[in-house]
């Protein structure tokens, strides 16, 4: 049904629970109370009592690499409970300290070549190492790469914390076709893979969410080592103004798909290339998408979808301002709210050329609220491909991703380039450029490489890996 | 004024100190007994020796002290009093850390606990259950597969400076560098050694080099050296 594993398969104590009884140690639950007549014996009983407030101050690479000290202490660290331990000892200890989330993030463009373009953070301790080709090759412990090598459909579909869901499809040669969806965390190299699906002809856009369980309800905190997941794939409306939406959604605490449908107030329309594109954001647990008008061109709203909550039904959101023809807009997530960055077209002659862009931000009472306004004209940078662009006859950049920890900061693609925006002081500062294939883009080109937003994927890396599949509950 | 409270404690081999009531109330567990009315006579601490409870009772007259309005104790003292304070051998460090936890003295549970962390974080395996005479009840193929499970908490990147190119490499094999095996044993804390000097192309041949003489070493087929000779044969040829 489920399979899952590490990169061996068979794997020695880690899914068992049994402890190991060792007669030289005692468990930290029973301190010893041995005479003190051998100095090492009585160190090594007193350790045994308090060893999960040592382990829990270590980093997390440390406190794994003691899982080899023996095996009793390799008992404790994989035990569940350390390891919430571990996650509440940090929430203790960043109360305040939210500004320094490491995270990673990591495009994918050109799917047929598998281009992979990583930025990590300086914090970051996810290496992934593209290869000099700039490929997925770090997926390579997944059971299903054997597909990519072969050049079956295989990428990269949604992200969620620290995990990512790949999709791989078997094309029909003897066997009927299959999509196979995999579960993954890149930086432990667990996996699993979900019951197959029959391949949709239908255009599917694919949502990845999971539900974090409250490690102490009265500090409000969460621990990623227990969580269930939902993965929903929205079909396409058939005709235009529908109210009805087909879904089928793999939960975690079933193990299966399940066919649902899903009523909304508003008429949807069937999911063209604007939609397609942009795919499915998560915030706070929810799923946003975009609905376009019948020829798919012009974003009409955002569909709203909480598979936890409130699966019967979706919402609808209208955006901030009407939106004319030629204006972009795209849409990603700050801190759990859900943003909007908008470019607004040149419409009258009375424009004055420049290009414009706007952030706006979706409040608790679900008004849009104004954050940002920059224009390009008035951006600052000491590359001077940048300042071109900046100053162009077209819209210069398309959002990627809005830094996860400060307000201000936000990640756009001008040219080939991948840009760091300030929006307040309006410095702009180059951060990497595109590869195709491993060769260095020239930086402005008749040729831009698209990178969609459905590509782009924000991971962040909690306190301690998340682990796939999630811990048993005790 | 001489009328400052006082509570008396009594340790496991019956010592007997008298502590001001601010003091004493450091302790979490003591403050419960002390507002339930139950600290008129001298209260027994079973679990503490005289000689670990002085010591605690130090640390609480040091941070009560400091968090007074007339103290004039900066954080950096403070912190270098811990130092010097915490600065004691193993047993005496794991006596004090269960006698913080028993008596529920938050920030001397932090700091003892840190302390024996601080330790650990810099030391292998092996040097780890040296330090705790802890037996390796590990076979040699269980050990092995721990850390192939595991495999990315025992790697360290080697990064190059010009291009943030990262390299995960086995510490077996980063060892083969003379320069970061020093920085190894020296305990290099960083999960990530910067190599300067070095531009990504050269670092990839570098450590497809040393890939083969660990295969090499570990397969016992070709002698090292061999191997060595070729790669200085290619570049003429390249």
């Amino acid at each position: 049904m489920v399979e899952s594993g590490t990169r061996t398969t068979h794997s020695f104590g880690s899914r068992c629970k049994r402890r190991v009884e060792d007669p030289s140690e005692d468990p930290m639950l029973y301190p010893c109370r041995k005479r003190e007549k051998d100095p090492d014996d009585s160190i090594r009983s007193k350790l045994g009592y308090v060893l999960i407030e040592v382990l829990c101050r270590l980093p997390c690479r440390s406190a794994i690499q003691c899982m080899s000290v023996s095996k009793s202490w390799f008992s404790l660290i994989s035990d569940p409970y350390f390891v919430r331990r571990f996650i509440h000892h940090r929430h203790q200890l960043s109360r305040s300290d939210s500004d320094s989330v490491p995270f990673t993030l990591l495009l994918q463009y050109k799917e047929s070549q598998k281009n992979i373009l990583v930025l990590p953070s300086d914090n970051s301790e996810l290496f992934i190492d593209c290869g000099g080709g700039g490929g997925l090759d770090f997926l390579d412990f997944l059971p299903c790469f054997e597909r990519a090598r072969k050049n079956y459909p295989f990428c990269i579909v949604a992200s969620f914390n620290d995990l990512l869901l790949v999709r791989s499809e078997v094309p029909p040669i003897r066997k009927p076709s299959f999509c196979e969806y995999c579960i993954c965390n890149p930086l432990t190299k667990q996996w699993l893979t979900l019951p197959h699906l029959p391949c949709s002809r239908r255009n599917d856009m694919v949502g990845f969410v999971c539900d974090l369980c409250s490690c102490d309800k009265e500090q409000r905190c969460v621990t990623n080592a227990y969580y269930r997941y939902k993965v929903v794939l929205i079909h396409s409306p058939t005709e235009t103004n529908t109210t009805q939406l087909s879904l089928q959604i793999f939960s975690s605490e079933t193990g299966e798909w399940r066919g649902s449908v899903v009523s909304s107030q508003r008429g949807l329309n069937p999911f063209r290339m604007t939609s397609l594109d942009a795919g499915v954001l998560v915030c706070n647990g929810i799923l946003y998408w975009i609905d376009a008008d019948k020829y798919g061109l012009m974003i009409k709203g955002f569909v709203k979808f909480d598979p936890f909550n409130d699966a019967e039904r979706c919402h609808y959101i209208d955006p901030p301002i009407n939106l004319l023809p030629r204006d972009l807009m795209s849409f990603g997530v700050f801190q759990g709210h859900l943003r909007i960055f908008q470019i607004p077209g040149h419409h009258s002659p009375h424009d004055d050329g420049a290009y414009k862009f706007y952030v706006w931000e979706l409040e608790n009472y679900g008004t849009w609220c104004l954050k940002h306004k920059v224009n390009f004209k008035d951006t600052v940078s000491d590359h001077s491909d940048l300042v071109k662009i900046a100053n162009g006859i077209t819209p210069p950049g398309a959002l990627l991703a809005f830094h996860p920890n400060v307000s201000e900061i936000v990640f756009l693609q001008l040219g080939n380039y991948i840009v760091l925006c300030n929006m307040q002081t309006r410095v702009l500062k180059v951060v990497s450029q595109l590869r195709d294939g491993g060769k260095i883009l020239p930086g402005i080109s008749c040729y831009y490489v698209s990178v969609y937003a459905k590509s782009v994927f924000l991971l962040t890396q909690p306190s301690w890996p998340t682990p796939v599949p999630p811990l048993p509950f005790h | 004024m001489s009328s400052v409270k006082k509570v008396t404690l009594k340790s496991s081999d019956g010592e007997i100190f008298e502590v001001e009531e601010t003091v004493a109330m450091e302790s979490q567990t003591i403050k419960g007994l002390i507002e339930d009315d139950c600290a008129d006579n001298a209260i027994p601490l079973p679990n503490v020796t005289g000689h670990i409870l002085s010591l605690v009772i130090q640390y609480c007259k040091e941070h009560t002290s400091s968090s007074d309005s007339n103290s004039s104790k900066s954080n950096e003292k403070l912190k270098a009093w811990d130092t010097q304070f915490i600065n004691v051998d193993l047993n005496v460090l794991f006596d004090l850390i269960m006698a913080a936890n028993y008596l529920n003295v938050k920030g001397l549970l932090d700091l003892t606990c840190q302390t024996v962390a601080d330790m650990i974080k810099e030391k292998t395996p092996e040097q780890i259950r040296a330090m705790f005479n802890i037996v390796n009840d590990f076979t040699p193929e269980e050990e092995e597969e721990v850390r192939r499970e595991n495999a990315w908490a025992f790697e360290i990147s080697l990064k190059n400076n010009n291009v943030v190119d990262t390299f995960e490499v086995e510490e077996s094999m980063a060892k083969e560098l003379q320069t970061i095996k020093n920085m190894i044993e020296d305990n290099y804390t960083d999960s990530v050694i910067p190599l300067h000097n070095v531009t990504s192309d050269i670092l990839e041949l570098v450590i497809e080099d040393c890939k083969k003489h660990v295969e090499a070493a570990e397969s016992e087929s070709e002698p090292s050296y061999s191997l060595a000779s070729k790669l200085i044969d290619d570049p003429l040829k390249a």
